[in-house]
């Protein structure tokens, strides 16, 4: 099997003697639906923040794709997050813009093409079920509208994993199960999944691997789990 | 990167500006008023440098003419004056217009204008130069030419001075003609001394043997006596001194080598002393001989010279010949007061001024640069903390832009043009505004403080604009990039 994310044996310890992570090891395979469940403060952020390369890890080597992270310059970091769509709780849109906009703002940083982004942009828009609101600005959304925009956004360059960073956290249940099938319909169409929660009730319905941490330690990694499985 | 990358980066840093309105103002409105001191600044200090400068071409140099200078060496001077270094400008003023100058700055001029006829004042040499700090080495350079004429006119280009018996300059023809004159009575008179001695003793030598008889050696000095006559030089300068020499010499008494007091020609009697020994010919030629003792005389002086004392030609007259030898050591040194020079007469230089200028120009062009450094600190912390305010706004948007995989360059090129448009717009202004007022302040000079204008020139509005302008909006454009970069670098570390 071809692990698109390859953790091994990574501990953080931050700079004020925090402990983020301690001797953590998980793989990831491509097309996998991961939920990284844990009380605040356990691990998950130290984790995101590992992938994405914002902060290094003390020991132990993060692979990403075959790229090893600590052999990444500074400079190529860039070229790692447009392999990590990115989706957080607090949607992360810029409000001086529309929706269009800022779907399209995605793939201009990447330098497309102006008629690759007009192809683009509204196939995503009709993915994430927001065609009619194009011209919106992010104040005038729902909560949902606004997380599906920021779905949007992260998957209009097609990368290969989608790092979701508790994205329902801010939704009522109805619209946060909205936005777990779009996840999990962009999931089916390849894209690894890996999303950190705290959201029992959805962990539970999906039936998808689980994987526990607390205080920085891995409890429990279990494929079709639910949010209390034991080992 | 791409020219349609380009074109968002400019569109952004347009809509950048455009949104950010009155940050952005703010920051327009700081860069009016650092490149407005700063222009300020430039125009005062351009403007001491200039008026320092035409200070400095006023105090030029003057090289005043011997009055017997050819026109060919006039011509000659004032070319090897032009190679200098850092000379500008040689302005030939003769005699006449020098008068006339004179003239015109005198208030009674009536009393010059009887000196037409015989007009008191030499010939001169204005020289302009780069300026007043190379005041020193053309001085010097001018009293190197200054010697080397004098010494010029003093000999001929082979080293030789011909004279006649007056003392006065003779070309060579008619020295030549002089010496073949002496050289055919000498062989004449020779010839008969040796015909004599001849017939007393054996006619067997040839007339071109070597002479060992006293006759012979009498015979060539009494023809040697006679020809002393013919001789074409006793030279004025040295000729005093040869003169005793000579004496002794053809008597053919080697004990007169001592009679000479002068050293300077102490071994030109020994090589006289010898000759009535050599052949019948050497002797008959002795007017020869005696134009190298010349030659050695010259030699010798020069030589003294060279040691660093200079003989003074003026003081050898005829009448203290004998004198002459002492005078030599206590010779004046060239450039007192009061000798005169045959090519240069004097050199007038205002070294005290020059000096003076210089330093304050220098004074001046530090006090301004370090103006200009204290400024360009002070613009870019003001621009610094006013963009910064703007980007703290946009902190999200750069964030964002991270996430998604933007480049740092991408991240900063709207930025970078949003500074750069503020800066330009912002110098722009400014300039406009000096350029104006300046040109109103020159008016204005000119109108009400005629006694400043008479004084000194200031630089026109246009020429120092033109110099003035692209440094100004350079600057503000640079103050606009360092202030946005050095904004955004603290959010670009995600």
């Amino acid at each position: 099997m071809s692990s698109v994310i390859k953790i091994d044996n990574v501990t953080k310890i931050y700079e004020n003697g925090a402990l983020g992570l301690k001797d953590f090891s998980l793989d990831i395979d491509k097309g996998e639906f991961v939920f990284i469940v844990g009380q605040s403060g356990s691990g998950k952020s130290t984790f995101m923040r590992i992938l994405l390369k914002e902060i290094e890890p003390t020991t132990g080597d993060v692979f990403i794709d075959d790229t090893d992270l600590s052999m990444l310059k500074r400079k190529k970091i860039p070229y790692l997050r447009r392999k990590l769509g990115c989706v957080f709780q607090d949607f992360r849109l810029l409000p001086s813009k529309t929706v269009y906009e800022n779907v399209a703002f995605a793939m201009q940083v990447v330098e497309a093409s102006n008629r690759n982004i007009r192809r683009s942009v509204p196939q995503v828009l009709a993915l994430v079920g927001l065609h009619k609101k194009a011209k919106s600005y992010p104040d005038q959304l729902s909560g949902g509208e606004k997380q599906r925009v920021a779905i949007a956004r992260a998957i209009i360059n097609k990368p290969p994993i989608l790092l979701a960073d508790e994205p329902t956290g801010n939704l009522d249940p109805d619209t946060a199960w909205g936005i777990m099938e779009l996840l999990k319909e962009i999931n089916s169409r390849g894209t690894t999944v890996v999303m950190a929660t705290h959201a029992k009730d959805i962990v539970n319905r999906m039936r998808k691997r689980v994987v526990h941490i607390e205080n920085g330690v891995l409890i429990s990694d279990v494929a079709e789990g639910g949010y209390d499985d034991e080992i | 990167m791409r020219f349609r990358t380009l074109k968002y980066h400019f569109g952004q840093g347009v809509r950048g500006m455009a949104k950010n309105g009155f940050m952005s103002l703010a920051a327009i409105a700081t860069v009016i008023a650092c490149s407005f001191i700063l222009i300020l600044s430039l125009c005062v200090c351009m403007n001491i440098d200039y008026i320092l400068k035409q200070f400095e071409e006023n105090i030029g140099i003057t090289v005043f003419l011997g009055p017997d200078v050819s026109e060919e060496m006039t011509e000659d001077i004032g070319n090897r004056i032009k190679h200098i270094d850092h000379v500008t400008d040689v302005v030939y003023k003769s005699a006449d217009d020098n008068l006339t100058s004179a003239i015109e700055s005198w208030e009674n001029a009536s009393i010059l204008e009887g000196l037409r006829d015989d007009n008191p004042l030499p010939s001169s040499f204005e020289i302009k130069l780069e300026g007043a700090k190379y005041q020193d080495s053309v001085v010097a350079e001018l009293e190197a030419l200054q010697l080397s004429i004098e010494s010029e006119l003093n000999a001929e280009p082979d080293g030789t001075v011909y004279l006649d018996q007056n003392g006065n300059q003779i070309t060579k023809e008619q020295a030549a003609q002089g010496n073949t004159q002496a050289k055919t009575e000498g062989t004449q008179e020779g010839t008969t001394a040796a015909k004599t001695a001849q017939t007393t003793e054996k006619p067997s030598a040839p007339a071109t043997e070597v002479v060992t008889s006293a006759a012979q050696a009498d015979a060539a000095v009494s023809a040697q006596n006679k020809q002393a006559e013919a001789e074409p030089a006793p030279p004025p300068e040295i000729s005093q001194q040869s003169a005793p020499n000579q004496q002794p010499a053809q008597s053919a008494q080697p004990a007169a080598a001592e009679a000479p007091q002068q050293e300077t020609i102490q071994t030109d009697p020994n090589a006289e002393a010898v000759m009535p020994e050599e052949t019948k010919e050497d002797v008959v030629y002795s007017s020869a001989p005696s134009q190298d003792l010349m030659n050695t005389i010259m030699s010798a002086v020069s030589a003294t010279a060279g040691g660093g004392i200079y003989y003074e030609p003026s003081s050898m007259s005829s009448t203290d010949a004998g004198v002459a030898g002492t005078d030599l050591y206590d010779a004046k040194l060239y450039g007192t007061d009061g000798y005169e020079y045959k090519g240069i007469e004097k050199i007038r230089h205002a070294t005290e001024e020059s000096h003076m200028l210089v330093r304050i120009n220098t004074a001046v062009r530090i006090f301004s640069v370090i103006i200009m450094i204290i400024l360009c600190i002070i613009s870019i912390s003001i621009i610094m903390n006013t963009i910064r305010l703007t980007v703290v706004i946009r902190k999200n948007e750069i964030n964002i832009m991270k996430y998604v995989g933007a480049t740092d360059w991408f991240i900063r090129w709207p930025f970078i043009i949003e500074g750069m448009l503020m800066g330009f717009i912002g110098s722009f202004i400014s300039t406009v505004i000096c350029f104006f007022g300046y040109t109103e302040c020159l008016h204005l000079l000119s109108e009400k403080l005629t006694v400043i204008a008479n004084i000194a020139q200031f630089i026109g509005p246009f020429e120092i604009f033109a110099y003035i302008a692209p440094i100004a909006l350079l600057f503000g454009v640079l103050l606009g990039i360092i202030g946005s970069v050095s904004s955004i670098r603290k959010y670009l570390r995600v």
